[in-house]
């Protein structure tokens, strides 16, 4: 007996120590496959990009030429401001037409409706991104449906200027990419409001929109702050929208990235990927600080 | 019936008196957070025993280092004379009901019921045997091909019960098991329970935050209190002659005076001098008499001892009426029961009264002790 | 809300009525083009002249007949199976610690463990490239697009299984323990058997996601193709009829297996109801 109870410390320690150390051990392919071949790459690609390239051979040696280079570049800067408000128009006309959307699907459709009008509105959103983008393809240009069949009806004689394939074409099919996911985001925020909140602002002599304005939408500035990140950050990598519709004028920071890298100048490459990579990161800080003066006034 | 013998064979076999469960100075720490603090307790084999106090009064703790799903920081736990502290949960022969019941609910009543069979490799033909006794035991015969959501909440109580003693375990435990029910389901279950432990014969440990619960069904009780055990005893006890003013006072209702014990007289606040029976050590103490030992009558044809009061406001309650006396001798009103015949002579509002009681019905309780 | 519109105003009313037609007309652009990519590839005029005056299935005979399209799909297949296999694995694993144990910095590993949803594919890409040709001086191959495809995939098998494992009732797996149960025994018959819905939907997701993904793949696979880089490579010569209809027999096979997604998950637990109700109702069948 006093055996036993002299072990019971050991005993006691064993039991606490190795499951602790076996609880983390389900991490390890995890961290080997997200550490190694995604923390990793992206750090090597942060050297790289302030390393040099001498005779086609990247060197250990730290410079800022990468950067020198991007910046005297006027067309590449130009196209960097370019995508910045590409993101920001695409972004803000999406979360505009996607706000309304799911107001009415969580105030006006029946409930039976709702569930499946909802993943009816996702649904293109996990079917194929590049199809998605190529169907629009056969739509827009000059030659696009659109187009031709304004031309038939007779609505115009000289195509749209909206509907070739330009800057406009590109917001236009990042839209149409990302509406389901604004919708879904906003809807799910939507859905958890008390409806008589508005009712009680509207008895208090709120007009519908300031309603909406004063009591709906700081309630679900959660949501829409999810939204306006979600769609704002991929749409800053886009690559595949302007190379499809953009033509010539829609040249998109992410058509750079690949252009370097398909050119072998790696360490100019990975400097503009650390570029989108940091204005990832300010809108993720942006975003820290919009949660965080929202725990500030008390929600 | 085959699922009680081995329980209640073994129950007998055992010699008079052997704990069926033993906690030698139980200590269990939470952090900085003492949840259990030096317990000792023992629990006879066969008996219907419970863990009775408030919530985080350390009842479920006790529970869960019986089950093995926390383990003490100090002491150990003994079952008929093995120590069972150092087993995991599932090589432990005690069997729980949870609160939640726990039911899975991919799996039908049967297999839920059957679970523990398989887990110990017991064959096919006799599991199946044993599962169909159990469920005969409860009751759900019929049931045994439906899911846990096809049940009602007192047939799923039902299904957590026979799940847990089909394996015959040395002690079942009862976390809260009817905490989610009605109060009419409840009260018809704990009459089952008592049977089904009539029937089995394992030891039941019972935990309840329900006063009347614990009284209506256990053999003895331990009310808990802060990670110690308070008081421990047959329902009787606990009631009539409480150790503490926090037993007295959540068992059943009490009235509480502040006195001064002097010999084998109490001298309340108000100068009032209350004999008592046998000899004290003089002192501060508490006085505790239920509503139903208090006498009410006119001032004049009280005895000595009586407490002068108004009485506040009576209220009819079915089987008593419930009269509120405000005294000097206490800060609160006095509650006193009046059963029965007394009931035709409840004093009117603001009527000036006395109230006493016998020797017998008042408990000095040491006021140092079990404050709340 | 039914009672709600009982009460409208005609103010209210017009707003309904604006707000449906408004939400048709979403719908009407969300599927437009699709719809229009599918009439198209039945279209018999090579140039997609409008209207369309003859239909035909030719551009699928031709499609289902390239070789090129033989190989690409066999190649993506290969590829979307290897990818749902790792992040089943992975991100099953790694569901449990995240959600069970006590991490001290539970927020930021969620964070860290996701990260690769909220990064640009393109930057996935790009480092996979370089780390693979450069410090790794690793073939180009489809494994190599595996391994970057599988970054992308797994966290969304994370997340779903971890969100499973978050409502999993611990009582249970405590039940199972007190039963007898050991280790082994409480994660095959009680947790697995519940969580199963989202590892099958995540797997189901994975393949999905791994069917459609281009510009991972695109840096990673080297001289092999897959079905969106072979439409992607057509596409530059110009739009063809044949690659409409692989577009939509593409689509459609991505549907499908969406549709797999949302529905196996309740095929399994109709079946388990359907068990419960065909023996239930022998039970009380006997009871009677």
């Amino acid at each position: 007996m006093t055996d036993a109870a002299t072990t019971v410390p050991t005993a006691e320690r064993r039991r606490r120590v190795l499951p602790a150390v076996a609880s983390y051990l389900p991490f390890l392919p995890a961290i080997v496959l997200l550490g190694g071949f995604f923390l990793v790459p992206l750090g090597i690609i942060v050297c790289y990009s302030f390393w040099e390239v001498v005779d086609y051979n990247v060197v250990h040696r730290w410079t800022l030429d990468n950067y020198h280079y991007f910046f005297s570049v006027t067309a590449y800067v130009r196209t960097m401001w370019a995508t910045l408000w590409v993101s920001l128009v695409a972004t803000g006309i999406t979360l505009g037409l996607a706000f309304p959307f799911a107001y009415w699907l969580s105030r006006y459709v029946p409930r039976r409706l709702r569930a499946p009008l909802l993943v009816l509105a996702v649904v293109p959103f996990w079917t194929s991104y590049l199809l998605r983008v190529y169907s629009w393809l056969t739509i827009l240009g000059q030659k696009g449906l659109l187009n031709r069949f304004l031309q038939w009806t007779g609505m115009t004689h000289h195509p749209i200027g909206l509907f070739l394939y330009d800057r406009s074409a590109v917001i236009l099919v990042l839209i149409y990419l990302y509406f389901p996911f604004a919708a879904l985001t906003l809807y799910s925020s939507i859905e958890r409001f008390d409806w008589d909140q508005l009712r009680a602002a509207m008895d208090l002599g709120a007009t519908p929109f300031g309603a909406i304005r004063r009591i709906l939408v700081p309630q679900i500035r959660p949501g829409i702050v999810t939204a306006v990140i979600f769609v704002f950050i991929p749409i800053l990598g886009e690559y595949l929208t302007p190379q499809i519709v953009g033509g010539t004028g829609g040249v998109m920071i992410g058509n750079l990235v690949v252009n370097f890298f398909q050119a072998a100048e790696y360490t100019r490459g990975a400097a503009v990927s650390l570029l989108i990579a940091i204005f990832i990161l300010l809108m993720l800080v942006l975003f820290r600080r919009s949660l965080s003066t929202r725990e500030a006034y008390g929600g | 019936m085959a699922v009680t013998a081995t329980p209640a064979s073994q129950a007998s076999e055992a010699e008079s008196g052997r704990a069926g469960i033993e906690l030698r100075g139980v200590t269990k720490r939470y952090g900085g957070n003492v949840a259990l603090r030096e317990v000792d307790l023992e629990i006879r084999d066969g008996e219907f025993f419970c863990l009775l106090g408030p919530s985080g009064c350390g009842k479920t703790t006790t529970l869960n280092l019986i089950g093995g799903f926390v383990g003490p920081t100090e002491g150990t736990i003994w079952l008929r004379g093995r120590r069972i502290d150092n087993l995991p949960p599932h090589k432990r022969p005690v069997n729980t009901v949870f609160q939640s019941y726990a039911l899975f609910p991919h799996m039908s009543v049967r297999d839920n019921v059957g679970f523990g069979l398989r887990m110990d490799g017991v064959k096919r033909a006799e599991a199946s045997q044993r599962v169909n006794e159990a469920l005969a035991l409860v009751g759900l015969e019929d049931y045994g091909d439906r899911t846990p959501a096809q049940l009602s909440g007192g047939q799923q109580q039902r299904v957590a019960v026979a799940r847990a003693l089909v394996k015959r375990p040395a002690v079942l435990l009862l976390d809260e098991p009817l905490g989610a029910l009605d109060l009419k389901l409840r009260q018809r279950l704990q009459v089952e329970l008592t049977q089904i432990h009539r029937e089995v014969g394992t030891t039941f440990v019972y935990v309840t935050h329900d006063q009347e619960e614990a009284m209506s069904m256990a053999d003895r009780i331990a009310v808990m209190n802060l990670g110690v055990i308070e008081q421990l005893g047959t329902p009787f006890e606990i009631y009539r002659r409480p150790t503490s003013r926090f037993v007295a006072d959540f068992i059943g209702d009490a009235n509480f005076f502040d006195v001064n014990v002097d010999g084998s007289v109490a001298v309340l606040s108000d100068g009032t001098r209350v004999p008592l029976e046998g000899a004290r050590t003089s002192g501060p103490a508490t006085l505790m008499v239920r509503p139903e030992s208090l006498r009410i009558g006119d001032a004049d044809s009280a005895p000595a001892g009586a407490v002068p009061g108004r009485a506040v406001k009576s209220s009819f309650l079915g089987t008593r009426v419930r009269v509120a006396v405000h005294t000097e001798a206490s800060v609160v009103p006095l509650m006193v029961a009046m059963h029965g015949e007394a009931q035709s002579s409840v004093p009117a509002e603001d009527a000036e009264i006395a109230v006493w009681w016998a020797p017998e019905d008042a408990i000095v309780l040491d006021s140092s002790r079990g404050e709340s | 809300m039914a009672a709600d519109v009982e009460i409208l105003s005609r103010r209210g009313r017009v707003t309904r009525l604006a707000l449906a037609v408004y939400g048709t007309l979403i719908y009407v652009f969300l599927f437009g083009p699709i719809v229009l990519l599918v009439l198209f590839s039945f279209n018999a005029n090579r140039y997609g002249t409008f209207p369309v005056t003859a239909w035909t299935l030719k551009w699928y005979r031709a499609a289902v007949s390239d070789y090129q399209i033989h190989d690409a799909v066999a190649t993506t297949l290969k590829v979307a199976g290897e990818v749902t296999a790792i992040s089943v694995v992975v991100g099953t694993t790694a569901a449990f610690p995240l959600v069970r144990s006590r991490l001290r910095w539970r927020d930021g590993v969620r964070v860290g463990l996701v990260l690769p949803i909220m990064i640009p594919g393109l930057l996935i890409g790009v480092s996979l490239l370089v780390l693979f040709t450069g410090p790794l001086h690793w073939q180009l191959s489809p494994q190599t697009a595996v391994i970057g495809q599988s970054v992308y995939t797994t966290p969304f098998v994370i997340l779903l299984v971890s969100a499973r494992l978050q409502g999993f009732d611990r009582a249970l797996e405590r039940a199972a323990a007190d039963l007898g149960a050991n280790a082994f025994n409480r994660l095959r018959f009680v947790v697995l058997p519940l969580i199963l819905p989202a590892i099958i939907a995540g797997a189901l997701l994975a393949f999905t996601l791994s069917l459609d993904e281009f510009i991972i793949t695109y840096f990673l696979i080297g001289t092999d193709i897959t079905l969106p880089i072979f439409i992607y490579t057509q596409i530059k010569f110009g739009i063809t009829p044949e690659v409409n209809a692989l577009a939509s027999m593409l689509l459609a096979a991505s549907l499908l297996v969406l549709a797999l997604a949302f529905a196996l998950p309740q095929v399994i637990r109709a079946s388990r109801r359907a068990v419960r109700f065909g023996t239930g109702r022998r039970a009380a069948r006997i009871t009677a």
